[in-house]
């Protein structure tokens, strides 16, 4: 654990912004910023996430031009970019870790997130107090304040902070400030406390994944929730850890390229197979898709919730519709139906 | 000098009046601007104003919808319905800054052959002066 | 509990027990602060969960058809029951089947501008005659509630319910002029071309494709809409300007004569589109060229369905 002070910190990432790309949270979303002026940032997350700076909502994969008769197929070069950002929760590095494990963690390395994401330093900050809308303890009761991925995590003390890291860089960037002492250490402690204490009551997520899962064919208990769903991909697309992606072509003048965007299972189009079936016919089968996806098959699959409990989708869906609900209600309704 | 420019002009006529008309121009060796792609609909009321934006995505400078004289309508009534489409088509498009003089609309039948040569001749002089449409359209991918 | 809520409950309550309904739409508290949620309640002991408050701003008839086999008992502002309307013209719910409750609106809140102003979650938000009250971090702060009224609601001239079974509460005078209406947009119009359209592409380039605006739209209802079509391919799904122009402008130019300016698409949109000038183009077109106000009876004819010999023609040569 490290002693940093504002104005070093904001030195530090102003230098990093020499060579690279600074993003932090500006209004709705992480934006890029010329330098950095603050170390302050609102309490709670941002409306949008961060995972558009390492999975972009529209991406070029190759592109191909005819002429003549001849066919020429081009590989687009990989993104290169380099950047750091700055401000990230500990929810938002849930998340990215889960993203991480998802793209670059299994059977198949997506590159094109992996360089992306390589490029990117993060720094992420302790919450000192939680929004009414955070529930990240209801998976894992000391996330507030945990590291995570981050390569540097800062917790913000009365008028300095403390750093630690996870990564080796990190580490390096790190190396130059003094340990902290004794007291700040102390205060470290209440600091977390505090964190931890300003979050909601837990709700019980203990075999969240299988009470989900029974409740599947249960119409009345999604019921209340469906009436609302107005199939929008809202929710989706704040989602930091929703990663679903379409491929498209399209030619212009017989120049043509192959792209991914940002797909959600709240569209129809998601799951329309060639053959004219749509295995989630309705809206009703789609916003049940979420949460099922949410808060029973990733745990079942992965061992670990999509849902890292940010409250984006809370606050940002029109109708109100909130994920809280529909775990507290599957800890009241009794198996087997309600 | 700079070279004139030469607008693209999308022209979607309808078979039984407009298209007719554009035929008698041409076997009555009426000279008209070249400038017009013809683009054969059964009727005006066919016209989808999506249409007219997909023209202008494309690289379009200007579309023309050309069907029969009201009243005259082939289908009876298609014209009549087509009417009140374009109006608002084209009174979206202005709104959004698409000159209104980009998109037009006429009336013109089998045996209005001078007139189908006038029109063209108006269209493509307004949309010359305009020069080159630029809002809108999709921009060429870069390889 | 103020009036409104207690006679909603109340009429509500009477209908699902005499059976004259299977469900009533109406709305209840949110979980979240600046927000009432729509609900459906199907049985009488629920109706206390019913409110009447400035929040509710979605427009119901989105969700009629979900319940088209069922009778249908639905609360209905001004704008609400123009849907209603269109939704029966164009005979996608059966009126026989819907009972109308008429809520004369005073016009309700964005939850977007409160926002910006007081952050996504004060403590606690209290609204008294037309001041709002909300306490953020321990300090109380009093404004006038006419700041925060929605764009849509601030050039409203159909607050009353226009067509419905029955109403609650008196009807409310009517805020604008019909010239004031469509002041929004005769300031638009003043500017150039190079101007309007510089203003809508960075408009429709916000647009992250989440199709918000036409699911929350009563009159966006259609089994494939054009921009899901694969065969044909209307336009790419790309965020290139072009496409995304093309897909407002085509799903704006679908609600002509259909478009009551509810607002609940620029009131939905994640990213703050605003589309309240193009609507009111839609609406003064179909008033100015052709004397026609969306939803205003379930008996006329939808604007593009029909005509007139003597319609407007000047525009063509």
């Amino acid at each position: 654990m490290k002693i940093i002070k504002t104005d070093e910190l904001l030195n530090l990432i102003n230098n990093l912004g020499k060579e690279m790309d600074i993003w932090a949270p500006v209004g709705d979303s992480f934006e890029r910023v010329p330098s950095l002026k603050t170390v302050e940032i609102p309490q709670g997350t941002t409306h949008f996430s961060a995972k558009e700076i390492f999975f972009p909502k529209e991406q070029t994969l190759l592109t191909y031009k005819r002429e003549d008769g001849n066919f020429e197929l081009d590989s687009v070069p990989l993104p290169d970019a380099k950047g750091v950002i700055f401000g990230l929760r500990s929810c938002d590095l849930v998340a990215i870790a889960e993203m991480d494990e998802f793209f670059t963690g299994r059977t198949y390395t997506d590159v094109y997130y992996q360089k992306l994401r390589e490029g990117m330093l993060l720094f992420g900050v302790a919450c000192k107090q939680a929004a009414p809308t955070c529930f990240c303890n209801w998976f894992d009761p000391d996330v507030p304040v945990n590291p995570g991925v981050a390569d540097v995590y800062l917790y913000p003390l009365e008028n300095y902070l403390l750093a630690t890291s996870t990564t080796e860089r990190g580490e390096k960037m790190l190396s130059s400030f003094p340990d902290a002492d004794e007291e700040s250490l102390e205060k470290l402690e209440r600091f977390k406390l505090e964190s931890i204490a300003s979050l909601p009551e837990k709700q019980e997520t203990d075999g969240l994944a299988d009470r989900i899962y029974e409740l599947f064919d249960d119409k009345q208990f999604w019921q209340g929730t469906f009436d609302r769903c107005l199939g929008c991909g809202i929710c989706t697309f704040v989602c930091p850890t929703c990663h679903c992606f379409d491929i498209q072509e399209e030619i212009i003048n017989r120049v043509g390229r192959r792209y991914r965007l940002w797909d959600s299972c709240q569209f129809s189009l998601f799951t329309l197979e060639a053959s004219g079936l749509n295995p989630r016919p309705t809206r009703f089968e789609r916003m049940r898709q979420r949460f099922m996806d949410k808060l029973s098959y990733s745990y079942k699959e992965f061992g670990k919730y999509q849902c890292v409990g940010c409250g984006r989708c809370v606050v940002m869906c029109p109708a109100n519709i909130d994920i809280r609900e529909v775990i507290a209600k599957s800890c009241t309704v009794s198996r087997g139906g309600g | 000098m700079p070279e004139e420019f030469n607008p693209k002009i999308l022209a979607f006529l309808c078979n039984w009046c407009s298209y007719a008309g554009a035929d008698l121009a041409g076997t009555s060796r009426i000279q008209y601007p070249p400038n017009i792609r013809v683009l054969r609909v059964p009727c005006s009321g066919r016209v989808n104003p999506q249409f007219l934006f997909k023209a202008i995505q494309v690289g379009a400078d200007g579309v023309l919808v050309s069907g029969c004289h009201p009243g005259d309508c082939h289908y009876l009534t298609g014209n009549y319905f087509a009417r009140r489409k374009f109006l608002i088509a084209k009174n979206l498009l202005e709104l959004i800054g698409i000159d209104p003089g980009r998109v037009q609309f006429s009336w013109v039948s089998a045996a209005e052959g001078g007139k189908f040569a006038e029109v063209v001749k108006k269209v493509t002089d307004k949309v010359r002066t305009l020069g080159p449409n630029t809002k809108m359209v999709k921009k060429k991918l870069e390889v | 509990m103020d009036s409104v809520t207690s006679q909603i409950r109340e009429r509500a309550k009477a209908l699902l027990s005499e059976g004259k309904v299977d469900v009533v739409i109406g709305f209840t508290e949110g979980t979240i602060p600046f927000t009432a949620r729509p609900v459906a309640v199907a049985h009488p002991e629920e109706v206390e969960c019913l409110v009447w408050n400035r929040f509710c701003r979605l427009n119901l008839a989105s969700y009629l058809r979900q319940f088209k086999d069922k009778k249908i008992g639905i609360i209905a502002k001004g704008c609400d029951t123009r849907s209603i309307a269109i939704l029966c013209t164009e005979q996608q719910v059966n009126r026989d089947n819907i009972y109308i409750i008429g809520i004369p609106c005073e016009g309700m809140l964005s939850r977007k501008t409160l926002r910006e102003r007081f952050g996504d979650t004060p403590e606690k938000v209290e609204i008294k005659d037309d001041i709002i009250e909300v306490t953020t971090s321990g300090k109380k702060e009093s404004v006038p509630i006419s700041n925060f009224l929605d764009t849509a609601c601030r050039f409203c001239i159909h607050p009353n319910p226009v067509v419905y079974d029955e109403m609650i509460d008196d009807e409310v005078p009517i805020r604008v002029s019909q010239e004031e209406h469509y002041s929004l947009l005769r300031e638009f119009e003043k500017k150039s071309p190079d101007e309007r359209w510089k203003y809508f592409r960075e408009e429709f380039s916000k647009c992250i494709r989440c199709y918000a605006c036409r699911e929350a739209c009563p009159t966006c209802y259609c089994e494939e809409c054009f921009v899901d079509s694969l065969n044909p391919k209307w336009i790419d799904k790309g965020f290139s300007e072009s496409d995304l122009s093309i897909w407002h402008l085509t799903r704006l130019y679908h609600q002509a004569g259909r478009c009551v300016e509810c607002g609940n698409c620029s009131a939905v949109c994640p990213v703050g589109i605003d589309f309240n000038v193009m609507t009111q183009k839609l609406s003064l077109d179909a008033l100015q060229m052709f004397q026609y106000e969306a939803g205003m009876s379930i008996d006329e004819k939808p604007l593009l369905q029909t005509f007139k010999q003597d319609d407007y023609n000047d525009f063509v040569m």
